[in-house]
């Protein structure tokens, strides 16, 4: 909120009613796309018709949003010291935990299943827990060994 | 129903061991993939139908029964100790069940959700038993009109109930699902859309990475972002709720268990809707509807109710109609069939005894799941004194376990670490994740039925405002609209919107 009771746009509604009216533009943009009329269908059960439907139902919503945030309804403002802010909402560990779960996704089917959970459990231990390699280590051998006997040998589960 | 033969054959099936065996091994199978996110009802009983092949048809029912008792109760643990459900039937579950379990109750919450479940099944089965041929007739009105109708109104009431003092962000939530839904080969013309020209997208997005991403993956970056530990102490007192806490109930459950039985019958509206509905009547009809979200038995009990009573109404269609209620109640049908015999209307006039033996099966599933479930509860909320960080690794890899399992392709685990940031995203912004699963589950239902609909008159589409079922479903959905957005306009004028935080 600015001085002199002049509200600003609420930035996480704006960010949201943007990108929110960009993809709701783009599958609009899309679905008109798809011809409305063949010898298989009519307009009135045209692929299209849905898709479109949505998106013009999420544009709508998406304006009314950007409409709203400029009211002054938001949750937070972008001003002087976000970076300190967003280290103390914990950016940087989302970031690190984001590395090693797109990590383990990379690595599905070129290392096998087990090791792949060992080294992931261990990193992920060692990161946000802070305990010791052994007992990291550890406590990576049982899941793994537990993940793969229980899904793999028991449940007959198809695993990487 | 002949109430003699009924009895003298659960007492047959009651005093046979290896019977009773089977239904132990299947609830605690389906107990089990209803714990871990990512694995379902679903999945638990396709399995089990492959492994019990070889089994006489009886013995290999009282597996797959037990299995989807278990299945969908078991769901209710990940939803209470970890706001993770176990299966898309307990996200309603979650709304109450975790809070409850934030405050110290996890044990009380888990008793009473196991009560719920039992009662939920056994009120399911009784209308199974009592009232399979003529509640059959009514879901038979509902046409293609009513089913989209429907479809809008599940995710129109998920919206509402979850968007906290904001309705907007619940509706854009669930359009956003719905939306999403419609990515992969058109349900009636097998058209491919929005797939960028890949050949992994032509399926669409598959159900079951993206329920596991948009709660499970959201939920591992929402606990690793903060660097304070949360352990949560609780009361392990008493885990059976007490006879008195449970009657003062008795409307809830009593109103659940219908609601649950009816949206069973409806072919193809499984468990999360009745679960969903159930939950919001509660909320409607509370004195306290301000509790609903943060922790109230009512709310808890309505959801476990109805999510369980749906699997007897479920059932109905399957064996009078050959027409499944749910995904799982599809497995059932899937496996009578492979074992010769034949749902059907045909099915209950020349062999009652079948249905019957369905039903004393289903008694001592719940029975088994009941006794499984209150046996494990002091365990499993040990678990909660584990801080949630050190689970996170663990949870991570069942969940692309249980979204590789189910068609062996990466690209799906992918799609889970995507809808995972997304749902991520949302509820930092302060959307609801639930109405986002739930129009995804929803969208084919609503984009097939509303063209099918318009295809059956020509592109007229007076049915969908006409035809008495479907008018009533519409005043529904705009009364919800308009009063949720006339009270969200008052909520705010009282309050700022961030003092109002959605409930995932």
């Amino acid at each position: 909120m600015s001085e002199g009771g002049k509200k600003e746009p609420a930035p996480a509604d704006t960010l949201a009613g943007t990108g929110l009216a960009a993809l709701a533009g783009g599958f609009l943009i899309a679905a008109l796309g798809i011809p409305s009329s063949t010898a298989l269908w009519n307009w009135y059960d045209s692929p299209g018709l849905t898709p479109a439907l949505l998106a013009g139902v999420l544009l709508v919503q998406a304006a009314v949003l950007l409409v709203r945030s400029r009211g002054g309804r938001g949750v937070e403002d972008v001003g002087p010291g976000w970076v300190e802010r967003a280290r103390s909402w914990g950016v940087g560990r989302v970031l690190l935990a984001l590395v090693f779960c797109v990590g383990f996704v990379v690595f599905m089917g070129r290392v096998p299943f087990g090791v792949l959970v060992a080294a992931f459990v261990f990193c992920m231990t060692l990161a946000f827990r802070g305990l010791d390699p052994l007992r990291a280590a550890l406590l990576a051998l049982g899941t793994a060994v537990g993940v793969t006997v229980v899904f793999g040998r028991l449940f007959f589960v198809p695993l990487p | 129903m002949n109430a003699l033969a009924f009895l003298s054959e659960l007492a047959r099936l009651a005093t046979d061991p290896v019977t009773l065996l089977l239904v132990l091994v299947g609830a605690q199978v389906g107990i089990v993939f209803g714990m871990l996110p990512g694995l379902t009802a679903t999945m638990a009983m396709s399995l089990l139908t492959g492994l019990t092949f070889s089994l006489p048809a009886s013995q290999a029912v009282a597996v797959l029964l037990g299995a989807y008792v278990g299945a969908i109760t078991g769901g209710s643990r990940s939803a209470v100790l970890l706001n993770i459900p176990g299966t898309p039937a307990q996200a309603a579950v979650c709304l109450d069940g975790f809070p409850l379990a934030m405050q110290g109750r996890a044990a009380e919450a888990i008793g009473l959700s196991v009560t719920a479940s039992t009662l939920g099944t056994v009120f399911g089965v009784a209308m199974l038993a009592l009232f399979a041929p003529l509640l059959g007739q009514v879901a038979l009105r509902f046409g293609t009109w009513e089913f989209f109708w429907l479809a809008v109104f599940g995710v129109v009431i998920a919206g509402s109930l979850t968007g906290g003092g904001d309705p907007l962000k619940g509706w854009i939530a669930g359009t956003l699902g719905l939306l999403l839904a419609t990515v992969g080969h058109d349900g009636i013309h097998a058209y491919p859309r929005f797939t960028l020209g890949r050949v992994d997208l032509q399926g669409g997005f598959a159900l079951i990475p993206v329920l596991v991403g948009a709660y499970g993956v959201s939920e591992i970056l929402t606990v690793l972002r903060r660097s304070e530990r949360v352990v949560v102490q609780t009361r392990l007192d008493r885990v059976l709720p007490r006879f008195r806490e449970v009657l003062r109930h008795r409307w809830h459950i009593l109103r659940s268990g219908l609601i649950g039985t009816f949206i069973g019958i409806i072919p193809g509206v499984g468990e999360d809707i009745a679960s969903w509905v159930s939950y919001d009547v509660a909320r409607r009809t509370s004195r306290q509807p301000e509790k609903f979200g943060k922790g109230a038995i009512e709310g808890l009990i309505a959801a476990e109710t109805g999510d369980n009573a749906c699997i007897g109404g479920a059932c109905i269609p399957v064996l009078t109609l050959g027409v499944p209620g749910s995904a799982p109640a599809a497995v059932l049908l899937a496996a009578l069939t492979i074992h010769g015999l034949k749902p059907g209307p045909l099915l209950v006039l020349q062999h009652p005894e079948t249905v019957w033996q369905v039903v004393a099966l289903f008694l001592l599933a719940t029975l088994a799941v009941f006794v499984l479930s209150l046996t494990l509860v002091r365990p499993m909320v040990r678990i909660l004194l584990i801080p949630r960080e050190a689970l996170m690794p663990l949870v991570y890899v069942l969940c692309v376990v249980g979204s590789f399992a189910i068609s062996a392709r990466v690209f799906d685990v992918w799609v889970m670490l995507g809808f995972g940031v997304l749902g991520f995203a949302l509820r930092e912004m302060g959307y609801p994740v639930a109405p986002l699963v739930l129009g995804f589950i929803l969208g084919p239902m609503a984009d097939d039925n509303l063209r099918r609909g318009l295809a059956l008159t020509g592109g007229d589409p007076t049915p969908f405002f006409t035809r008495p079922i479907s008018a009533l479903l519409l005043g529904l959905v705009v009364l919800t609209v308009v009063g949720r957005t006339a009270l969200g306009a008052w909520l705010r004028r009282r309050r700022p919107v961030t003092e109002a935080p959605a409930v995932t």
